[in-house]
């Protein structure tokens, strides 16, 4: 066999076949550069996360906002971000709000985060926000708290305290005064919402990427009110609640350039892969023709 | 419970054994049943929970108001969801999950007591275990449990346990890109086609926006940003794909729902 | 959804849904016996096991986050029909779950699984682990017994999220013949990236009628194929009506919406009464 050929058929080869550890030393650096030199990246908004905003921006005064977290640090990436901006939306426009969790920790990391971010708001616990904690039987707690949260929940996650005790509370005894119910999740649990939640009420869906295309059939049949598509979703509401004055930027656009980077390097590592397998196909390159 | 009481003090504790004894003792009764009855009994108990549901939903409802002044539609079992099927649901939960915790105790101690090969793991495993326990036990056990603790509490929870869950998470890029990098070769028109519809969803919700922000977000010219494409594969070709999907795995849980509700599923649950 | 009479439509067409699956299992314990199509992701399950078997290393079944619920119950009874065909070949197995009560039912599932095969002494109540109830601990737990063991083959079936591909990239690294299948259409993808054989959407389902070949799943997969052409004439009368209708739903149409939106009983009946005049 010819020498020339036979070292290129060997980086063809090579090129086909990238050791994994490899690609992900390559993504480490890819990721790690805009992480510690952040850059601002261009964005377009999406329907899905203007619906969203929308909708929590429409919330009457008399009325909160269930904010459920069924997330943990592991996904703080995406749902950390997705969570920061709808509570600085909430918090700039003084609506009232109250947490629960699908998970322990769930409701643990969005404590963490409505506990760091109140005084800036000069949000009070009981008064503005109440946390109802976590909800071992999901399909339970929804269907619970469609016909009575004092039934459901007898006391809350922080004061342990019954809900009656809570101003924030007040005037709110089922679902009917509940304007939206937005699940932060890693996983699909918007499902248990749209099984068993009461007709009418609007639920709002802030999942991670991986999981997002799971709520799209809900979306477009307008079941659910709209979705924020992981950090991408994160940097849209930010970009919006800038645009209207009621938040600033932060985890969202903070995280978009890596994305970016990451998602850069596997559209190279794809081309890379099948541009080799091209050329090492019998024929190319020897004056043959591509079979 | 509503219209049960509430026990309090030193009742609370006599409640809370003569309880945890009367399980012991049913949990022992079932596992001495022989294999037959107890599927008869599992079948029974089936149906009897399934039909609970199936009459609250199809039986017809009135408006209720409450003291409160709330209305709800109700009939006469919709008021046992959230006074007695929720927190059985929840004592179920946390039996099981002690359930769970002596399978894991029980395979690692024994890993420790016979030397197996890495169970050095196992000791990691049971040490970290117990003092998580008592350490969160004891974090929400008081109201102002001691400064040493909470702070342990916080450094394992939030220092060590979530850092670690993110790192695991974080894995999953890099195995995106292997397994991105290993599958999609371009072998047939399928191949093609997925390949296509991959970077135009990549580059509509990343960087690709780059190239196509200079036209008009309005009018005909806009069809050409990347961000339409993006939306039209996922919306458009994507979607309805997803519902169909869905579709079948809808009934298909339906009907395997109805095969253990009447008892006339067999395999896992039911046995041959 | 809260109640039937609530939304009527909902009611009805979870009525017909079921009255159609009855109609076809009564069929088959008649006889009836639709055929069934061959399914390659479940058709691997024997060369998976001869694999495992031929190597002298253990296969792993996983059923993901499922709890006891119907992908979790469904996950088992595939686990079981790999079970008795390892059992037969001595071959070892392996189950992870992160659920503790569907740990205790697949105990129970294994051993009987061991016992109808003939070979009760071949139960090791270790091969059941419950590793935990977190998804990314169970994901570093499951991990560590692929790289450990070096497991020969894969069964990756229930309820996968984000840690799906963690499983079948790990399983890669080791060269585990891989066979997975969830109802989670998000994860698909990812199993379609990384493992042998993928089980798609409602094939999950299948594996029962398709494994066993008996009259009431066989029968329940037709009725369940009946549903389906209901779904269809559902949205091509959807799609006529909104058409007709136009963009201006429900103004537009007012009896159209008590139909099929979330009106009840009486509000059916009115819009009836009302059409007859």
């Amino acid at each position: 066999m010819d020498p020339t050929t036979d070292k290129r058929s060997n980086i063809l080869w090579k090129l086909q076949n990238i050791d994994r550890r490899i690609l992900y030393l390559l993504l480490l650096v890819v990721v790690a550069i805009p992480v510690l030199w952040p850059v601002t990246m261009p964005n377009a908004i999406d329907p899905m996360s203007e619906s969203l905003w929308k909708t929590v921006d429409a919330t009457p005064p008399d009325k909160i906002i269930l904010l459920s977290s069924t997330w943990s640090k592991a996904t703080r990436g995406e749902n950390g971000g997705q969570t920061r901006a709808l509570l600085e939306h909430m918090m700039s426009r003084r609506i009232r709000f109250a947490l629960s969790s699908f998970t322990a920790p769930g409701a643990q990391v969005i404590l963490d985060i409505v506990r760091e971010m109140a005084p800036r708001f000069d949000y009070v616990y009981g008064r503005d926000w109440v946390h109802l904690g976590f909800q071992a039987s999901a399909n339970n707690f929804v269907k619970g708290i469609n016909a009575d949260f004092r039934k459901t929940v007898r006391q809350d996650f922080v004061e342990k305290r019954p809900l009656d005790a809570f101003a924030v509370m007040e005037g709110v005894r089922s679902i009917d005064d509940v304007h939206m119910v937005i699940e932060i999740s890693a996983a699909a649990t918007h499902m248990v919402w749209m099984q068993f939640i009461k007709p009418g009420v609007l639920v709002g869906f802030c999942p991670t990427s991986v999981m997002a295309p799971e709520s799209l059939p809900y979306y477009s049949s307008r079941q659910l009110a709209g979705v924020l598509w992981g950090a991408k979703g994160a940097y849209d509401y930010e970009q919006l609640n800038v645009r209207n004055g009621t938040g600033t930027y932060g985890m969202g656009r903070q995280y978009m350039a890596p994305l970016s980077a990451a998602f850069a390097l596997v559209i190279l590592s794809i081309t890379i892969g099948n541009v080799a397998m091209f050329l090492s196909r019998p024929g190319i390159g020897r004056g043959g023709t591509a079979s | 419970m509503e219209g049960l009481g509430v026990a309090q003090g030193v009742w609370l504790w006599v409640a809370v054994v003569g309880v945890a004894l009367a399980s012991v003792a049913i949990i022992a009764a079932l596992t001495r049943t022989p294999p037959r009855y107890r599927r008869r009994l599992l079948v029974t108990v089936c149906f009897v929970a399934g039909l609970f549901y199936a009459l609250e939903f199809f039986l017809p409802t009135r408006e209720v108001v409450s003291e409160n002044g709330m209305v709800t539609r109700q009939n006469f079992l919709t008021p046992f969801i959230p006074t007695l099927i929720s927190p059985l649901a929840e004592v179920l939960a946390a039996f099981i999950l002690g359930l769970g915790l002596f399978s894991l105790l029980r395979i690692h101690s024994g890993n420790v007591a016979k030397r197996k090969p890495g169970y050095y793991n196992s000791v990691a495993l049971i040490l970290s275990a117990v003092v998580m326990l008592v350490i969160g036990l004891w974090t929400n056990w008081t109201e102002s449990p001691p400064d040493g603790i909470r702070a342990t509490y916080g450094y394992l929870f939030n220092g060590l346990y979530q850092n670690m869950d993110a790192a695991m998470f974080s894995l999953i890029a890099f195995f995106i890109l292997s397994a991105a990098y290993r599958a999609f070769r371009i072998r047939s028109i399928e191949g093609s086609i997925l390949m296509a519809s991959a970077l135009i969803v990549l580059l509509g919700l990343s960087f690709g926006v780059i190239a196509t922000q200079g036209l008009p977000a309005t009018g005909m010219a806009s069809n050409l940003r990347i961000e339409t494409w993006s939306s039209w594969v996922l919306g458009v070709v994507s979607l309805p794909a997803l519902r169909a999907i869905d579709f079948g795995v809808g009934l298909g849980a339906l009907a395997m729902g109805l095969r253990i509700w009447l008892g006339i599923e067999r395999g896992a649950l039911f046995g041959d | 959804m809260l109640h039937a009479d609530e939304n009527w439509f909902v009611a009805v067409f979870m009525g017909l849904l079921v009255g159609l699956i009855l109609w076809r299992i009564i069929s088959a314990m008649h006889g009836r016996l639709p055929f069934i199509r061959r399914i390659p992701g479940l058709n691997a399950i024997d060369e998976a096991v001869g694999r495992a078997t031929e190597m002298g290393r253990p296969i792993l079944m996983v059923p993901g986050l499922s709890g006891l619920d119907i992908v979790g119950i469904q996950a088992l009874n595939i686990f079981r029909h790999i079970t008795r065909t390892a059992a037969r070949f001595s071959t070892p197995i392996r189950l992870c779950v992160s659920d503790a009560a569907l740990y205790a039912v697949g105990q129970e599932v294994i051993q009987e699984a061991y016992r109808s095969e003939g070979r009760p002494e071949g139960y090791d109540p270790d091969t059941v682990q419950f590793i935990s109830g977190e998804q990314f601990a169970f994901a570093a737990g499951v991990s560590g017994i692929i790289h450990r063991q070096k497991v020969a083959a894969t069964f990756l079936m229930g309820a996968f999220f984000a840690e799906s591909l963690i499983f079948a990239e790990t399983a890669n690294t080791v060269g585990a013949i891989q066979v997975a299948g969830t109802t989670l259409t998000t994860q698909t993808p990812f199993f379609v990236a990384a493992c042998d054989y993928v089980i798609i959407g409602d094939e999950f389902y299948a594996a029962s009628a398709y494994l066993s070949r008996e009259p009431v799943p066989t029968g329940s997969l037709a009725g369940q194929d009946m549903g389906k052409i209901l779904f269809v004439v559902c949205i091509i009368i959807g799609c006529i009506s909104f058409s007709i209708t136009g963009p201006q739903y429900p103004a537009d149409a007012p009896l159209f919406y008590k139909m099929f939106g979330s009106g009840g009983w009486e509000e059916l009946l009115r819009a009836l009464r009302g059409l007859v005049g």
